[in-house]
């Protein structure tokens, strides 16, 4: 399995250098004058010269690439001018804010789809299936801008159950100690009642605004799969053996149908990713999206390279992380 | 080929494409059903709940929402069209000829294609949208631009599949040129797959492109866009002003569920496999 996680890593470095040279050049034709952004409108042409010379800008596209290559190879992600921090402090800040988020969405997603597409498999065009089809379409369909809106005019305006839905921890209360950067967790820890009840308020709306498209992708995944697991001759032998429907359906059919919902949920990381940006742009959420967002309309290069190359490289580390774990729900699987 | 009626035999299809027909039909004869011009500013109107005069009420201009949601569906069909169209124009050849002659090319093709589908797409999407500039075509060009991937890579498994067949083999004997092949035999025969993949890739451009709306990297005011409409309405919905919000969002999640619901009838029947798990 080590020899097999080597070999993969090994081979993503050819897609990181691509995505590095994309995303370099995609930065490098941003509109704007990056050098006039960092020094205002208003500054004399002469600053302006200066500051475009310092950051390098003024030199050939491939002059430029080479520098951040080797920038890049001393672990330096660069400095974010429009916060006035290095980029990898900026993400060192923002990253347990988004990690919470994408945690808390798929288990919330895992709590709603796992059920949902196992009784859809199991009592196959019933109330449950229709529910769970239905539902399934519903969540890929509705844009999360939208929902997140709509969740907030009745949550938070409406009912008044929510908190204002900006940033992860109301005004009046002190964030928890930080030991990990994430408020729930670092509330249990240090055993702080108000800020957990106050961070999982918080959590709540975008977290579950975040879930509703895993929500749609995992419940269909495993009710497909489900349903051909359940035309298995296993688990006809199963049910002769007079094991409870529950426990053929739980115990046989569920660790079969794991491996390709498995994979789905792997690849829904990468688009949790991208949905924080939209879900943590409507909620103030103060994480890597919001970063990412705020980046891009300020023509900032240096934090739009390093995002990217960040969330391709988490990407592959959960995909790479998902194959490994097919060994240990299927001991069928041999990594060659 | 695929036959209508063979399509028409699935409820989902037929739901879907009523559904798409009914708001490509509105997009179409919108400057007929439309009460009001859709930029058409009457103050003394502004912020109606829906009524008679107004069906889905007005936003903070006195604008008619519901003339705004009609003509909204020209631009999310138009955007729709033209960005998985230069999916498919670039995409599918690229596959056709990796997946076709193989090699370096191909793998380097391919190798492309997979760097691109290594980044999130809405980021990927919001930066191309930026550095193309302002307005319609830069979030257009971005969907599109975004999508070749995933048509590429499709186009590539179905190409490696059907040149293994034997009647590409008896046509290569008989001396038929490359392209020739490809495009009558192996683009045909991977119709019913691109078929499936352009309708789920109309939904998925229909909800990018109201995401770079909202944020702001698409039409500029005053075009009517839903995603830029929910934008607008975002600072009045706390307030109770719901409906500058509520119709767009129906809007786009009607058709996305629509073209959703016709990829995934069209997969039940050109796909017995699928069907059998349905």
């Amino acid at each position: 399995m080590l020899a097999y996680a080597i070999r993969r890593i090994a081979m993503m470095v050819p897609s990181l250098a691509g995505i590095i040279v994309i995303t370099f050049i995609l930065t490098r034709v941003l509109p704007g004058d990056p050098a006039l952004m960092i020094t205002g409108e208003q500054a004399l042409p002469e600053f302006v010269d200066k500051v475009r010379a310092q950051y390098g800008f003024d030199q050939p596209l491939l002059v430029q690439l080479w520098e951040y290559l080797k920038q890049l190879a001393r672990g330096d992600l660069g400095y974010a001018w429009h916060t006035g921090h290095p980029v990898a402090s900026d993400f060192i800040t923002r990253f347990p804010a988004t990690l919470e988020l994408t945690l808390a969405s798929m288990i919330i997603a895992l709590i709603v789809a796992l059920p949902l597409g196992i009784l859809g498999a199991a009592k196959q065009n019933s109330v449950f299936d229709h529910i769970a089809r239905f539902l399934s379409f519903v969540g890929s369909s509705v844009p999360i801008f939208w929902l997140g809106l709509l969740l907030i005019a009745l949550f938070y305006s409406k009912l008044g159950w929510l908190p204002a839905p900006v940033g992860r921890i109301s005004d009046g209360i002190y964030p928890p100690t930080h030991v990990t950067g994430l408020y729930v967790v670092d509330s249990l820890l240090s055993w702080d009642m108000v800020a957990l009840k106050d961070s999982l308020l918080h959590l709540l709306m975008p977290a579950f605004c975040l879930s509703m498209g895993t929500i749609a992708i995992v419940t269909k995944m495993i009710r497909a799969s489900m349903l051909e697991v359940i035309k298995q001759d296993f688990m006809r032998t199963a049910k002769a053996k007079g094991l409870s429907e529950t426990a053929v359906i739980c115990k046989h059919g569920l660790m079969n149908s794991l491996i390709p919902a498995l994979t789905v949920i792997g690849l829904q990381f990468g688009y949790l990713l991208g949905g924080a940006v939209i879900t943590e742009t409507i909620f103030a959420w103060p994480g890597v999206g919001n970063y990412v967002t705020e980046s891009i309309l300020s023509a900032d290069y240096a934090p739009i390279q390093a995002m990217t190359l960040i969330s391709a490289v988490l990407y592959g580390a959960v995909n790479l992380l998902v194959e490994l774990l097919y060994g240990v729900l299927d001991p069928r699987v041999r990594y060659d | 080929m695929i036959k209508l009626r063979t399509l028409l035999r699935n409820r989902l299809t037929v739901i879907g494409l009523s559904i798409v027909s009914v708001w490509i039909l509105l997009a179409l004869l919108a400057p007929l059903l439309a009460p009001y011009h859709p930029n058409e500013l009457n103050p003394e109107d502004k912020l109606l709940p829906p009524n008679s005069e107004h069906w889905f009420g007005t936003d903070n201009f006195g604008r008619d929402i519901f003339s705004r949601v009609l003509y909204g569906a020209r631009v999310t069909v138009w955007t729709g069209m033209v960005s998985v169209g230069i999916a498919c124009v670039i995409g599918i050849p690229l596959g056709a000829v990796a997946g076709y002659f193989g090699g370096k090319t191909g793998n380097l093709i391919m190798r492309a294609m997979d760097s691109l589908l290594a980044f999130p797409s809405l980021i990927l999407a919001m930066a191309l949208a930026a550095s193309i500039g302002p307005g319609l075509l830069g979030a257009l060009l971005a969907v599109g631009i975004v999508a070749i991937p995933e048509f590429a890579r499709l186009m590539y498994g179905q190409t490696v599949v059907i040149k293994e067949h034997e009647y590409i083999e008896a046509s290569r004997a008989l001396g038929v040129r490359h392209h020739w092949i490809l495009l009558h035999h192996v683009l045909p025969n991977a119709f019913g797959p691109l078929l499936v993949q352009i309708t789920l890739g109309l939904g998925s451009a229909v909800l990018t492109t109201s995401s770079l709306n909202f944020i702001g990297l698409g039409v500029r005011p005053p075009t009517a866009e839903w995603g830029a409409m929910i934008s607008y309405g975002r600072d009045y919905i706390l307030s109770g002003e719901w409906w500058m919000t509520v119709f767009p969002g129906l809007a786009i999640a009607t058709t996305i569920f629509g073209f959703f619901l016709l990829g995934d009838g069209l997969r039940d029947e050109l796909d017995p496999h699928s069907r059998s798990t349905k």
